[in-house]
Order: structure tokens, then sequence, then C-alpha cells
């Protein structure tokens, strides 16, 4: 089912499930777990822990993890909000394959929770939303979607995630797992092509600023450091680690390495605090956000300090325009939410599950059983599937996973995101460099 | 030399505000014995508070700093009264481990009251840089070690000279005994702790100032620890001597060696100086003969 700018606005969601025996069985079976999230206050704001009925003709069970509360929150709530919107907007038309009216398709049970970015916690949830009859599954971070990969080829789950790790798109590594955007290794060996492109003379020297984490070093270590050499680009790499107050040692030792660009693989409440520090420390280089950064956040929390800062953005905000973020406004407004508020992980997280919900409608439209094996068949026959122009065109095949493989760069100018080029590709060749710094659109 | 200069200043300002949250912990200490696992939610409590004055309430900033304060000198009282006064004459641990529960109640009210995205607010300290010779510095952090220093140096000042900073002592070295001479034993926990939010407060400010309005600002409490185990678990000077050599030994660590080690640093000093001194550098000394 394909959004598209005339669709009503949605009513209010309604995602309660019906009451019954088994319901009070298993919510029995999650008061300690959850008064122990209360206590730990990590389950703040989140209605998870409700039971679900298991996908029947009429409902399809969906399960999510998000973080809500931990580290990586400052991107984690707006891309939970995209997932939940989705799926508040496709009840509201009568779900997967509906045409309007109520019960006319079939309906989303999302089970979601908090997770904190606990790696052991998305296990748990996994195991939980899977045994309550998840047929797709909706994660989050890298470590924990790498850790979950076998679980979920044996389990036959077909698994998206917010993480864009390049060996997630790579079915013979993770058969259930997909990418709905240009892998972190895309975006960086985008950034860095661009850098090669337009650097003035000599070799130019790139610092990459990541967390510390599997997430953070992933556009390096899967593909980024070979392509660096190849262009003939001195990388070096700086973890920026979680709780620091500031990152001035680690933007002193990314200059003293003669950086002349640097590129945050971070979200954005630690990215702006970094672009804060380069600014005190007069650090003249180049700094080039990959996409958790990306946002408008970034622009709020570092202020003037985000001015000229690059970014390599797979998904726009949902306030720009274009036929994919206008179903989102309509959503949002008739929730009485500003747009404005919301950021590009808004757009990322609706049109990702938006891509799920495309498959599952294929396979209903087959006539076949919502099951794991079946929406994997049906993702995998997606072809330049169009996202409203929010992203490239997705295309899945058996043997690659890897949705998009493009994104736009864009550029801070006057507080705002401003698009610099249209899509690259990191296998992309412009032919002039005026083709590669991209005309502004 | 101009490395050396930055990473000093970064490392001096980060330290000062280690030690004013420590601070917090030492006057705790002092008073009742009590090790305080939420001092550090008590920083995040005074950079919420203070985007609530300025932000939300649209105060100016200098009231709005001032009604921080005092908004956190009055959680800590409530949470005094409440909380940790029925738990007087009852073990240690009891208290201790009601400590770690209000870490996780302040932090779990802050999320629910303000959420958990990061907010942006205008610097309490002025912006931009000062230049200082061929070096390039963050004016905020120049300003916040003078600032610190001064909280700091009040706080001590109010345990050697004033009837109430003794008290403290009295009680802290033998309750029994101060309790026979009258002195106000729930009264002076409540000052303890009223001046504990105090300092942590101002450091929530200059944290707000210099790294913006975000929960991850809790996660800098767990850098208490190695401070106050550093200069001792009772001595406001050590917590000063502690938070700068903690916060240098990020700073040179981060610029020198990376690859994170900034972070572990301060807690290989914590074991290494348990082993050495285990009363820390100012901390003191208790002998008991048998």
């Amino acid at each position: 089912m394909r959004p598209s700018a005339s669709d009503l606005p949605p009513t209010e969601p309604d995602l309660r499930r019906n009451a019954g025996p088994k319901r009070l069985r298993a919510a029995r079976s999650l008061l300690p777990m959850l008064a122990f999230a209360a206590f730990s206050g990590a389950a703040l704001g989140c209605p998870g822990g409700e039971t679900a009925d298991e996908t029947t003709a009429d409902v399809v069970t969906v399960g999510a993890i998000f973080d809500l509360t931990g580290p990586t929150a400052d991107v984690g709530v707006d891309y939970a909000a995209g997932v939940r919107g989705f799926a508040d907007w496709t009840n509201s038309r009568g779900g997967i394959g509906g045409d309007g009216t109520e019960g006319s398709g079939v309906r989303i049970d999302l089970l979601f929770q908090d997770y904190g970015y606990q790696v052991a916690r998305a296990e748990q949830l996994y195991s939980q939303f899977v045994g309550e009859g998840a047929v797709v599954f909706m994660g989050w971070g890298t470590g924990d979607t790498e850790a979950l990969a076998t679980r979920v080829r044996d389990d036959e789950i077909p698994f998206s995630s917010a993480s864009l790790s390049h060996r997630l798109g790579d079915p013979s590594e993770a058969p259930y797992n997909f990418l709905l955007a240009a892998s972190y290794s895309d975006q960086f060996r985008i950034a860095l092509d661009w850098i090669a492109r337009n650097h003035d003379e000599g070799a130019p020297a790139v610092a990459l600023l990541h967390n510390a984490s599997p997430f953070g070093l992933s556009p390096a270590r899967q593909g980024g450091e070979e392509f660096a050499e190849s262009r003939g680009i001195e990388l070096s790499l700086h973890p920026m680690p979680r709780g620091a107050v500031d990152f001035t040692s680690e933007l002193i030792r990314a200059r003293q390495a003669g950086a002349e660009y640097v590129i945050f693989q971070n979200t954005s409440d630690p990215a702006a605090r970094a672009m804060r520090n380069a600014r005190s420390l007069g650090f003249e280089a180049t700094f080039i956000c990959l996409n958790w950064c990306a946002n408008r956040q970034f622009v709020d929390l570092a202020g003037e300090a985000a001015e000229g800062v690059m970014g390599a953005m797979p998904f726009p905000p949902p306030n720009a325009d274009v036929p994919g973020t206008r179903v989102i406004k309509g959503y949002l407004a008739a929730r009485g939410d500003d747009v404005e508020e919301r950021t590009n992980a808004f757009t990322q997280g609706w049109w990702t599950f938006a891509v799920f919900a495309e498959a599952m409608e294929r396979v209903l439209a087959s006539g076949e059983e919502l099951v794991g094996e079946n929406i994997r068949r049906a993702l995998e026959g997606i072809t330049d599937f169009d996202m409203g122009g929010v992203a490239m065109p997705v295309t899945f095949t058996p043997t690659d996973h890897r949705g998009a493989k493009g994104l736009r760069i864009y550029r801070v100018e006057q507080g705002a995101w401003s698009p610099m080029t249209d899509f690259l590709e990191a296998d992309a060749t412009p032919d002039s460099e005026a083709e590669a710094g991209g005309e502004v659109r | 030399m101009d490395v050396f200069l930055q990473l000093t200043l970064s490392g001096l300002s980060t330290g000062m505000i280690y030690a004013l949250a420590a601070a917090g912990f030492v006057v705790i200490y002092k008073a009742s014995d009590v090790i305080n696992f939420a001092q550090g939610d008590f920083l995040l409590l005074g950079t919420y508070l203070l985007f609530f004055s300025v932000v939300q309430l649209g105060l100016p900033t200098s009231l709005g700093v001032l009604l921080t304060v005092l908004g956190a000198v009055a959680a800590a009282l409530l949470i005094e009264r409440l909380v940790l006064r029925p738990l007087i004459g009852e073990p240690v641990i009891s208290t201790i481990m009601v400590t770690i529960g209000l870490s996780s109640v302040l932090r779990g009210l802050v999320h629910a009251v303000w959420g958990v995205s990061p907010r942006s607010i205008d610097s309490v300290l002025p912006t931009g840089t000062t230049a200082i010779g061929p070096v390039t510095l963050s004016t905020a952090r120049l300003l916040i070690v003078p600032i610190a220093l001064a909280v700091l140096a009040a706080l001590w000042l109010f345990f050697r000279h004033t009837r109430d900073g003794l008290a403290m002592r009295a009680i802290a070295d033998d309750r029994q005994a101060a309790l026979s001479l009258g002195i106000n034993i729930p009264g002076v926990f409540g000052l303890a702790w009223g001046l504990a939010a105090a300092a942590a407060a101002i450091g929530g400010i200059m944290l707000g100032s210099i790294v913006g309005v975000t929960p991850n600002v809790a996660t800098i409490g767990l850098r208490v620890f190695p401070v106050v185990i550093l200069g001792g678990l009772d001595s406001i000077r050590g917590a000063v001597v502690g938070g700068a050599t903690i916060g240098l030994l990020e700073a040179y660590a981060g610029g020198y060696l990376g690859r994170g080690l900034n972070l572990v640093l301060p807690y290989a000093v914590l074991v290494l100086v348990l082993m050495l001194r285990p009363y820390g550098i100012f901390g003191r000394v208790e002998i008991e003969r048998v």
C-alpha cells in the first residue's frame, strides 16, 4: 500500500488488543519485568508489555525495539515515532491492503518496548515478541541487530533495523535482514568520494570521529578503510567515548593527524557537542555528518557551530516538499503535531515500515500465508519501489538486501539543511568535478 | 605547547565540574557517613531546572540560575525529609541502598517530565573564544575554573569556620556524643543535603552551558567516584585535587594516547589509589587500637 498526498488523515490510533484469558496470563507473567523496568526508569512513557494476538487473517503482529531512554535516544525517539506513526496511519485506513474502511485490511498489531540500547535486553524482547506471534521485526542498533542476525535467520523473521551496517545487507550473512537506505559504509564511501573529487591538491586527510561501538566503527571496518586507501585518502579513526563531557582531546588528535576533513559517525547530541568544541579550538576543517547526526536536532544543539557542516542524508526531514513526506505531514497535522519538530529519523522510521508493509500487502494479494518466509520472498521481489522521492527507489534481490545505495549531500546554510547534490551512489563515478560537487537543487 | 594548554584547560574545567559534584558527595558523607549514589543525578536535575527556568518559564538568566539552585535545594530537602530522615539510626547500608534507588527515581523523573531528547539552551556563560598567545580557548571553559573554585572555597570555609560546619563534623565524628551535646541532627542532615544539591546544581548549570541539556549528563556523575576516592571521602580539598587530577588525566590520555583511554584511566587510578592509600590523598585515616 503506497501512501499518497491525497490520503485522508487518520483517526485516533487504536492499538489495543482484545482482552481475554490468554492476555491475562501473559500480563501476569510480564509483571515482574514491568516492575523492574519502571524501577530502572527505562520504560517511562512506553506502553510495552501488552500481549498480542498471534497473527491471524485479520491481524499481523510486528515486533519492535526502540531506544527511547538510552545513549542513542536523541534520534531513537523520533525514529520510533515514525514506525509507530506508520502503523497508526495504516490501521486508520483499514490495515495492510485496506481500502480506507474499517476491517478492510489486515490490522498491524505493533508490539514495542524501549530497550535502552542494551544488547541483552534486545535479545530478551526479541524472544518475547516472536513468542507472542511477531512475523516481522523492526529493530534499532547495530550491535544488537548483528547479535540477533543468526536467530532472525533461524526464526525466519524478516528484520529491518535503523542500523545500516553494511554486512546486514548481505543475504549470505544475514538472509532475513534488510537495509532500507545506504549502508554506513556506502554513506562513508560517498562522502570520501566527494572529498577525493573536490579536494584541491595532494592527498586529503580525513578523520572519522565515531561512536565507540560497532555502529561507530561500521563505516570504516566494512569497506571504508579499503576505499579510502584506493582513493589515496589518509584516514585516521578517533573513538568518541560515551559519556564524555567534551571531545576536545579527540579533536586535537584529529588535528594533529593533519585532518582537513572530519566525518562524524555518531548521533546528533555528541556530534553537536564535538562541533562546538571544534569551533572553540579554532579547528579549520570541513565537517561532515553521516545520517544519524545530519538532522535538525544537530543544528539546534550546535547552534552557530553547525553553519557550513555537510551531511550525508539518505532520508530528508518530514518538512521537505516531496510526495513521500506529504502523507507524513497530513498524518502529523491530523494529530496536532508540529512537523517542524520532527527530524529525518521520523521519515526513516515511517518509510522503513512502509516498505515492509508493501511486502506484506504483496503476500496477501498473492493469497499466501502472512509468515516470515513469504514476506522475505516478497521483499526480495521489490524492484524500484518509489518512496515518493524521500530516498532512492528501493530494490531487493535474493542476493542483495541493500535496498537503496544512494543519498543526497546537504549543507547547513543559515541554520537549515540545504541539498547540495542530487542522489549520489557509492559506486557512482560522476564525469566531472562539477557533477560530483552536485548542483544545488 | 598549544595542544598542552588546550588539553589542560579542557581537563581543568571538566575536573572542576567533577569537583563540584564530588564536594556535595563529601558534604553528605562528612555529616552523615552516607555515600550518596544519587549525587550525579543532582547535576542532571540542575541542568534541567535551568532549562525549565530559562527556556520554559522564560526567566532572565540570573533569575533562572537562582531558581535552579533554590529548586535543587528544595528537592534535596524534600528527599532528605521524606526518604532519608526516617532512616536515621538504621544501618548505613540501608541508606546507601536508598540513594541507589533514588538515583534511578531522579533520572526517571527527569525523563518523564522533560523527555530524553537533548534540548538547546542559551549558554549562561559567555560563548565564543579567547585567544591566549597562539592558543584559542573556550571562554566558558576559562570561566568555569574560577567560578567552581569560588564555590568550593566557600564550602571549605563553611566547614572550617561556621557553627553548622562544626556541627556536621561533630556528627560525623561521633553521632552519640553530638546528640548528647544537643546538636540538631535532623537539621544538620537537611543542611548537608541542601548544600550538596546547591553545589551539584551549580555544576549542572555550568554543564548546561558547555555540554547542553541532555540526559547523558547523568553519566558524568559516575566520574564522581574516582574523584572522591582519590581525594578522600571527607575532604573538600580532596575533591578539588581529585577533580582536577581526574579531569587532567582524562584530557591528557585522550589527547596523547587516544583509543578511548580517557574514560578508562580514571578507574585505573581509582584501583591504584585504593591499593596504596585507601583513605585517599586527604582522607582521614582511622586507626583502631585493639
